[in-house]
């Protein structure tokens, strides 16, 4: 369902009358995601781009309409479902189109963002609707592409309702839209399909439709303050930008096969209707409104079930958690924690118990002690985030140690590998946060946790960590075992992804003798950790664990399965023979029996899940899908990709020199958000296709 | 600058974790010292226009290799075409002393150089500020490990008060130029030995 049934709707309506081959679509699509790239990278202040180039660009692309085309088409071979296709009155139904044409335009932030830092003109707040922005704090309110998908069947009538509301409240287009509907209409019905399936629509609140008030300004704001005239673009209005695209499909709707991005040329024109003050209060107004909606909506999946819907939660987590709820939530999403409530203390109670016998185990004999393991932890410890306070106490030193050595020992096949140290740090941090008041969360990295945990908490916190991250390599551990084939296999699908999605690049880095392995190695080693700072990687996280979670299986825990946990540290155990589908590259993944258990699963939930929820078997089987390692191929090439102009001007020394210190040090979570969603692009677009040339 | 190809000096640097490689990189470099590197994960990567023996002009590019043995299986991703190989240990960890040779011939193994014999590798024994008493490695047993290395140069260094980092660079950076000249000899000319050149055999001592 979701994304695959909607694709089947689109295709059925307009298979008369669309005949554009999909191959050729792809290209667009690429050079549509160079757009956003460009975007991108001006965003976060390292872009050097004369603002020409990146005008013509955006003004040269193809239309979001055509992208969806292809991303749709890629999913039309499965099953039949057009339950949920709806008549509409005609006339609704152009202004519906319009709006479409609106998000279309306006599309991505990064586009919007891309205006701003060209044009020094002005952006939509139409862009609020695009289906694959990137949510930020400000309107964290908008799903996901993919939860969006999801919901989109539930709330479509609302949804419908809506967006003609918005378009009531800029009449003045409207008109003009309807005049021109004839012209329009033919791509844009479909388009209404399509952006309709991923439009998150229940929760798009009106005050957000009348003003400029949405998540691309706190990035403006961070990554262009400097700049006076960029103010401007938070003046913008709905009818403003409306107004000019309306003039854009004018001009050139009529003679090209689909909808046009908008002659930024054209959008000059100002509508000044509110003061700056008023609309930043405004919008200052709806962050917190949209913060507050968001926590009530965590609130309501946790608290107070017997049985937590797992898929419900990773839908919403996917684009975010509010910091209250993340140390839950991660807990389990990655199925360290039962969804079952009423198990859940038991359950704690028990972990906790064994890992409290296994370092007794583990210490005890100071002879037994893997000498080179402990020396090994020991120099890289102090070396953990060295620029983050937290680091540098002693009784996190002491933790971190232990929960390392132990994991280490515990699992032989790989034991401790350098990265891994580093990969601990967001579930302490974020396991921390727990014992912490919610006003104090923000001081987790400069507080000495021995200021407030009890030597017991102190240890459970030690044992919730233990276990995550138990969990978590468990999905990776191809990538520290001996020769990390996990790693080297991920670096040739990134190469292979990037000569499918940026051929320059790709041909460029040949020619340089640049070899993937040279700066991928960490990115994998790392999950991108030595990137990015801490706060973004904890949001990357988020993501990672809704997006990727591999086993629900713990999440419905039986009586045996908790066992089967059990035996972690009753034994050391080699993950290699227990888990094969753990290393699931993204191929070995498709087929492998764990993921068949995890459908299963998923199925079992769905079935039992509150009515709506059976109907997403498809999506479910998506979830099950995803391993950590795929997925993060894809945000790395979206990474690479996201800097692809500058480093085609690099030599050698100069790609090497960038991509190595790669200048994110003012990301915002709004632009690892961006950056996650394009990675979910790509995967949407190529995920089906590895198979054909990922070996 | 005159010339349009310039030379580039590849330059790897191995030894055990921790012994200070990318410390000793950064006092090279950037003549900087910190407390706060990150564990290399693959390998760093850092240049510096060098200017030997004060009329050859070379870009050196300098390969900061992770020390963990796990990653030693990509190390053929990082050696090929190197010019000249840095070995470093630790004065005060006797282990890190003990595996120079197998880092040694891990290398030979990967790289793939021309003439093993002859390819270049430097000694730097690292962290001397240290007090006396953690200082395991004695002078006498490293200067007998270059000789049985083929008398290779060897230096004692501090990236943290930069005793001796420069001379030893100095040396890397001419050690490497030789290579990479002989390198391109021998490919112009297939008759010819690769030229065996005695490098200079200064052991130098460090005054302290």
């Amino acid at each position: 369902m979701g994304v695959r049934s909607t694709s089947q709707e689109i295709t059925r309506e307009t298979k008369e009358r669309r005949s554009h081959s999909s191959s050729s679509s792809t290209s667009l699509v690429t050079s549509l995601m160079k757009s956003w790239r460009i975007s991108s990278s001006s965003s976060s202040g390292s872009s050097s781009k004369p603002s020409n180039k990146s005008s013509q660009s955006f003004s040269g692309n193809p239309t979001t309409g055509t992208y969806n085309d292809t991303m749709y088409n890629n999913h039309s071979h499965t099953n039949d479902n057009n339950t949920n296709q709806q008549h509409r009155p005609s006339n609704e139904h152009g202004l519906y189109s319009l709006s479409t044409a609106n998000n279309s335009d306006g599309n991505f932030d990064a586009m919007s963002k891309q205006q701003n830092s060209t044009n020094k003109s002005i952006t939509s707040p139409a862009n609020t609707y695009s289906p694959l922005r990137y949510s930020s704090p400000s309107s964290s309110q908008i799903e996901s592409p993919r939860a969006s998908v999801l919901r989109q069947q539930h709330y479509k009538h609302s949804h419908h309702n809506q967006l003609y509301y918005q378009h009531n409240n800029s009449s003045n287009i409207s008109e003009h839209s309807t005049t021109h509907k004839k012209s329009s209409d033919k791509y844009f019905e479909d388009l209404d399909e399509d952006w309709s399936a991923v439009i998150d629509n229940y929760n798009m609140p009106i005050p957000m439709l009348t003003n400029g008030g949405n998540g691309k300004s706190s990035v403006s704001h961070n990554t262009q303050s400097n700049d006076p005239k960029n103010n401007l673009s938070r003046t913008s209005t709905a009818s403003s930008i409306a107004t000019s695209i309306t003039s854009t499909t004018l001009t050139q709707g009529q003679s090209l096969q689909y909808p046009q991005l908008p002659n930024l040329n054209t959008m000059d024109a100002i509508d000044l209707q509110k003061s700056q003050e008023e609309i930043e209060n405004e919008r200052e107004v709806q962050e917190l409104n949209s913060i507050m909606q968001r926590i009530t909506k965590f609130d309501n999946i946790i608290k107070g079930k017997h049985i937590i819907n797992l898929q419900e939660l990773r839908q919403l987590s996917w684009n975010g958690i509010p910091k209250p709820h993340r140390p839950i939530v991660w807990k389990l999403l990655i199925g360290y924690l039962p969804a079952n409530t009423k198990r859940q203390e038991s359950l704690l109670k028990r972990k906790r118990q064994e890992y409290s016998e296994g370092l007794k185990h583990t210490f005890s004999d100071e002879h037994s002690r893997d000498i080179p393991t402990w020396h090994q932890i020991e120099i890289d410890i102090p070396r953990t985030n060295p620029h983050i306070p937290l680091y540098q106490f002693k009784s996190v030193h002491d933790s971190l140690q232990r929960i390392l050595y132990l994991w280490a020992i515990r699992h032989p096949a790989s034991g401790y590998v350098q990265g891994i140290n580093d990969l601990v740090t967001p579930f302490f941090q974020t396991f921390l946060t727990e014992y912490l008041p919610p006003s104090k969360i923000d001081t987790v990295e400069v507080t000495d946790p021995n200021s407030y945990l009890t030597e017991d908490q102190k240890e459970h916190l030690e044992a919730d960590t233990f276990w995550c991250l138990t969990k978590f390599l468990e999905q990776i551990t191809d990538n520290y075992i001996h020769g990390q084939p996990g790693i080297l296999k991920q670096v040739k699908n990134l190469s292979q992804l990037v000569k499918r999605i940026d051929l320059d690049l790709y041909k460029h880095f040949e020619n340089e003798h640049v070899e993937f392995i040279q700066f991928a190695f960490r990115w994998m080693n790392c999950l991108l950790m030595r990137e990015f700072q801490m706060d973004t990687v904890i949001r990357m996280w988020d993501t990672y664990l809704a997006e990727t979670s591999p086993e629900t299986t713990s999440s419905f825990a039986t009586p045996n399965q908790l066992s089967t946990n059990n035996d972690v540290l009753l034994s050391p155990h080699t993950p290699v023979s227990r888990k094969p589908a753990m290393f699931g590259t993204p191929n070995a993944d498709l087929t492998s029996p764990m993921s068949s258990t995890n459908r299963s699963n998923m199925g079992v939930q769905s079935g039992a899940s509150p009515a709506g929820v059976s109907s997403s078997d498809d999506s479910s089987t998506r979830f099950s899908n995803t391993s950590l390692n795929e997925f993060h191929v894809f945000v790395c090439a979206a990474f690479l990709i996201k800097w692809s102009d500058a480093l085609c001007d690099m030599d050698f020394q100069g790609i090497i020199t960038f991509l190595q210190n790669p200048p994110t040090k003012d990301w915002t979570e709004t632009d690892i958000e961006m950056l996650l969603s394009e990675a979910y692009i790509w995967q949407s677009l190529y995920k089906d296709a590895t198979s054909h040339w990922l070996k | 600058m005159s010339t349009r190809k310039k030379n580039i000096l590849k330059v790897i640097i191995l030894g055990d974790s921790g012994v200070g490689k990318t410390s000793l990189m950064h006092r090279y470099v950037n003549d900087k010292y910190s407390q706060q590197y990150k564990a290399t994960i693959g390998a760093d990567f850092l240049t510096k226009e060098v200017n030997i023996d004060s009329d050859k002009i070379a870009t050196m590019q300098v390969w900061d290799t992770a020390g963990q043995e796990r990653f030693q299986s990509l190390g053929v991703a990082f050696y090929r075409g190197a010019d000249c190989c840095v070995l470093v240990y630790d004065v005060t960890n006797t282990k890190s002393f003990q595996n120079i040779k197998s880092w040694r011939d891990e290398f030979l193994v990967h790289a793939n150089v021309s003439s093993p014999e002859t390819f270049p590798f430097v000694l730097l024994g690292n962290k001397i500020d240290a007090d006396d008493s953690k200082k395991v490695v004695s002078n006498k047993a490293a200067q007998d490990l270059a000789a049985s290395l083929g008398n290779i140069p060897l230096f004692f260094t501090s990236a943290k008060t930069a005793i001796n980092v420069d001379t030893a660079f100095q040396e890397i950076a001419r050690s490497a130029l030789q290579q990479n000249q002989n390198d391109a000899d021998a490919f112009e000319d297939d008759f010819n030995d690769a030229i065996n050149i005695q490098l200079d055999n200064d052991t130098n001592s460090c005054s302290c």
